[in-house]
């Protein structure tokens, strides 16, 4: 993976959360480059203005959030058309929700191209080297 | 005058009522040529008749009845003897000169009469066994008739009759007058609707024409139904088309199941709340835990901690997990509930 190509989207209103899982990032991969959002607008907006079939997008995604919250964030993405070179395979998505609620499980199973994982927070090590791709 | 026994059938007694020697040797060896060692029993007046109807297991098959005693005669004679008789059948032997009362005593419920003059064993023979026949096949149609009566009558769901054009109750039982809090005068001069509550006329409207398209089942659905009180129950409704009194009508069974829903509505209210503690549990209370769990997880990846402070970062890890695993027990027990999780998201 080439270093400016690649970002990293963590999407999540906590903002100790997005702090603590970008220092866990930065301790794993200094190279990274690294956004942060409080809730899925502002990430819909950023890659509905910024977007490149070229770039990776790797995203980290809250579900529980104000103004769109996770599930609408990714159905909103699927209507706007970011799906439809899934063949690409440029963004992917990983559900850390704060709930241990199973019904988060069973929607994430319908989006199985797009999700890549789905973790309950808090994320260990290993999770976060899963979803960096260093390992699996 | 006291009774006279002679020989012995199987099928219970001939009683024969009668105060004149010559006409009662004439009817016993009438009886006796016909049937031989039949039991015969003789009453000479009403008194002896009145005790003996009276008295220990009198297994009487057929009464044969004079209309002249010495100290009872005619139609009021006949009414006494059909009041104790107990459905067994009677046969009146009459004169010409009683002809008019043999013939009004019929509409009374006597099986037969037979003119003395021209009694022979064969007419006599004849009466005897229509009369039981007759009397046997009357009483199993009363008592299958009373017994459905009784079914009705003693139901213990409420069940009335009603007219499918009019509305009109046709009857109501006794479990109908208890729960709907009407007597049967005032059930028969309501409609169904009348125990339904005004918004829901539209609704029966509809029922109603439904039920004449599909009358394969007898369930007709959940209704809600006004009681006199005011008061309103949700009851099982099963119908059926029968006959009554010569006229299309139908059989409503009305099962009360208020307290069954009532029931489980509150037992969907306490899962509904029971659903609240898991949603609360899964994300209010778990945030704060997995923030706490994650700055361990950050802090576990510094370097150059002291022995102590790493093992009391694996016992406040520790104790985390311990925490989270209690709220992820919670949140899966509430989940059993209904097969249903949380709603919100």
């Amino acid at each position: 993976m080439e270093k400016n190509t690649d970002l990293i989207l963590l999407i999540d209103d906590d903002p100790i959360f997005n702090w603590l899982t970008y220092k866990m990032i930065k301790k794993l991969d200094d190279r990274r480059t690294i956004k942060t959002f409080a809730n899925g607008h502002d990430a819909f907006l950023f890659l509905q203005e910024g977007y490149s079939p070229k770039g990776g997008y790797t995203l980290l995604l809250d579900i529980n959030m104000p103004v769109l919250n996770g599930w609408e964030f990714v159905e909103g993405l699927n209507r706007a058309g970011f799906f439809r070179n899934s063949k690409e395979k440029n963004i992917g998505i990983n559900i850390i929700s704060s709930s241990i609620d199973p019904m988060d499980k069973e929607k994430a199973g319908q989006w199985p191209i797009i999700i890549k994982g789905y973790f309950t927070k808090p994320l260990e090590i290993d999770d976060m080297m899963l979803i960096l791709g260093h390992k699996g | 005058m006291g009774p006279i026994y002679n020989g012995h059938i199987g099928e219970g007694t001939i009683l024969v009522v009668e105060d004149n020697d010559g006409d009662f040797f004439l009817v016993e060896d009438f009886l006796l040529e016909k049937l031989r060692g039949a039991a015969i029993v003789r009453c000479g007046n009403f008194g002896d008749t009145v005790d003996y109807l009276n008295g220990e297991n009198p297994d009487i098959a057929v009464i044969l009845l004079d209309l002249h005693l010495p100290d009872a005669r005619g139609m009021e004679l006949v009414k006494d003897i059909l009041g104790m008789s107990n459905n067994v059948p009677i046969i009146i032997l009459s004169g010409y000169a009683d002809l008019r009362t043999a013939q009004e005593s019929l509409k009374l419920g006597v099986s037969d009469y037979l003119i003395k003059d021209d009694l022979n064993p064969e007419i006599l023979y004849r009466a005897l066994i229509y009369a039981k026949e007759r009397n046997s096949y009357v009483s199993l149609l009363q008592r299958s008739t009373k017994m459905y009566q009784e079914l009705f009558d003693f139901s213990p769901q409420p069940m009335w009759v009603f007219d499918p054009v009019s509305l009109a109750f046709l009857n109501v039982n006794k479990s109908a007058m208890a729960t709907y809090g009407y007597d049967k005068e005032e059930f028969m001069a309501m409609t169904i609707r009348d125990i339904r509550p005004k918004e829901h006329y539209r609704a029966l409207n509809d029922s109603i024409a439904e039920r004449k398209e599909n009358r394969d089942t007898p369930f007709a659905g959940i209704f809600v139904h006004t009681l006199k009180s005011g008061d309103l129950i949700q009851v099982e409704i099963y119908s059926n088309d029968i006959m009554f009194q010569g006229s299309d009508a139908r059989l409503v069974l009305a099962n009360d199941v208020t307290e069954k829903y009532n029931h489980i509505q509150t037992i969907e209210a306490q899962n509904a709340r029971l659903r609240e503690i898991a949603w609360t549990q899964s994300h209010i209370v778990r945030a704060p835990l997995s923030r706490i769990l994650g700055i361990i997880n950050l802090l576990e990846i510094e370097e150059g901690y002291s022995q102590d402070l790493k093992y009391l970062l694996e016992q406040l890890k520790k104790s985390g997990k311990e925490m989270d695993m209690v709220i992820q027990d919670i949140v899966e027990r509430t989940a059993q509930i209904d097969g249903k999780h949380g709603e919100k998201h």
